[in-house]
């Protein structure tokens, strides 16, 4: 215990921005100077995803509560024409009672996150992507991604892991920045790199994000995101959590 | 017939007007080259369009800005494809929105439904739609609107 309090800095908080009144746009701003930890909650200290934010500026090991659980469904694709089957086995094995419209959901988010790590994880040592959006891709073994699904009570856990460790917050507000400032225009100009669009889409229609960077080595994008009942759009949170050339 | 099995279009003539009926998923796989040579004016139905994601949104967008936005027109847009047009303004720009699909989900028996809706004549803030209907399915419950009339239709300019 004694380790742990030593650990603990006081600063933690004033690291997290929370507030009941900000909507996405504002906070893909504040993502876009540089804020790491977002949660727009009426609960504010108390809200349970903030306490874990709290503690894991501490010590790091503290999961949130919806992402506690080990994924149901875990599934390793290499090939970019498997994408379409792994979601859908994905949305038949866990969601097939659910209506349409969260069917309809769940496929663009997964499909963004999966199509966004096969894509945009390998990079030349230009930085450049390595593989195209324009074409279908065949990674290899090692950099093959994991797109894994946990059905919680109330809701949807998915996460895609890749092994290139290359996004940075930097890279997120830029593309966000673009993205709500000309809602999508000028993201078509783009049509070679990572234009953002895709992620975009994955942070407007998500209630939680996580995004966990080690630097060259791997990225876990995770979300959550109600499956009953309507989704309160004032509240969610956005956390990255990376190393420190990740940020810069 | 495009050379891409996951999506196809057909055209057919309508009061001499050209429709253009798009099927399946709108991806990174898939152009528009053959509807170019089409010509304009085109009205674009999508009623059946299963999917679109990031990559075909962006094709679609470059297809709409070459083809010339305001020869086009969307009809029977289902909600995978509402949505693109809520998030993305480009999606639509200027094309005139002839209707949409609005989906109802049944609080009894959780049967679905979706209803044609004209959206021709609605305008920003002023439309109406029902906010529930008759189940035809167990004819007991009634459909709700299966989200927000307001965040549904903000593609209304």
């Amino acid at each position: 215990m004694g380790a742990l309090i030593k650990k603990l800095r006081p600063q933690a908080s004033s690291e997290i921005v929370i507030s009941s009144t900000l909507d996405r746009r504002k906070a893909a701003e504040l993502i876009s100077q540089g804020k790491a930890h977002i949660h727009a909650t009426a609960l504010g200290q108390n809200d349970a995803c903030v306490r874990v934010t709290r503690s894991r500026l501490d010590i790091q090991t503290a999961p949130y509560p919806w992402g506690a659980s080990k994924p149901q469904v875990s599934i390793r694709i290499r090939e970019s024409s498997q994408r379409c089957a792994a979601i859908q086995n994905i949305l038949e094995t866990l969601f097939s009672a659910e209506r349409s419209s969260i069917k309809e959901n769940l496929r663009l988010i997964m499909e963004e996150m999966s199509s966004n790590a096969m894509y945009h994880s390998i990079r030349e040592e230009s930085g450049k992507d390595l593989y195209r959006r324009t074409q279908g891709v065949s990674l290899k073994e090692a950099e093959a991604i994991e797109l894994n699904c946990h059905r919680t009570a109330d809701g949807a856990y998915l996460s895609v892991s890749d092994h290139g460790g290359t996004l940075r917050l930097t890279d997120i507000g830029k593309c966000l920045e673009r993205c709500y400032k000309t809602k999508g225009t000028d993201q078509m100009e783009a049509k070679e790199s990572g234009a953002g669009l895709g992620f975009f889409m994955i942070f407007e229609n998500v209630t939680h994000m996580e995004i966990s960077v080690v630097t060259q080595v791997s990225t876990t994008i995770s979300v959550w995101l109600p499956v009953s009942g309507a989704s309160d759009p004032t509240y969610f949170s956005f956390n990255f959590w990376g190393g420190k050339n990740a940020t810069k | 017939m495009l050379p891409n099995d996951k999506f196809k279009f057909e055209q057919m003539l309508r009061e001499q007007k050209k429709v253009i009926m798009l099927s399946g998923m709108i991806d990174e796989d898939t152009t528009f080259d053959e509807i170019m040579k089409l010509g304009s004016p085109l009205i674009f139905n999508f009623k059946g369009i299963t999917a679109i994601n990031s990559c075909g949104v962006r094709n679609w967008v470059n297809f709409l800005k070459a083809f010339g936005e305001n020869n086009a027109a969307f009809e029977e847009c289902p909600p995978t494809v509402v949505k693109q047009m809520n998030m993305i303004p480009s999606f639509t720009a200027g094309a005139k929105i002839a209707s949409v699909y609005v989906p109802y989900v049944c609080d009894n028996c959780d049967a679905e439904t979706m209803a044609l809706i004209d959206v021709s004549k609605f305008s920003k803030g002023k439309f109406s739609v029902k906010e529930t209907i008759p189940c035809e399915a167990c004819k007991e419950g009634e459909m709700e609107l299966d989200g927000h009339p307001a965040q549904y239709f903000s593609f209304i300019k």
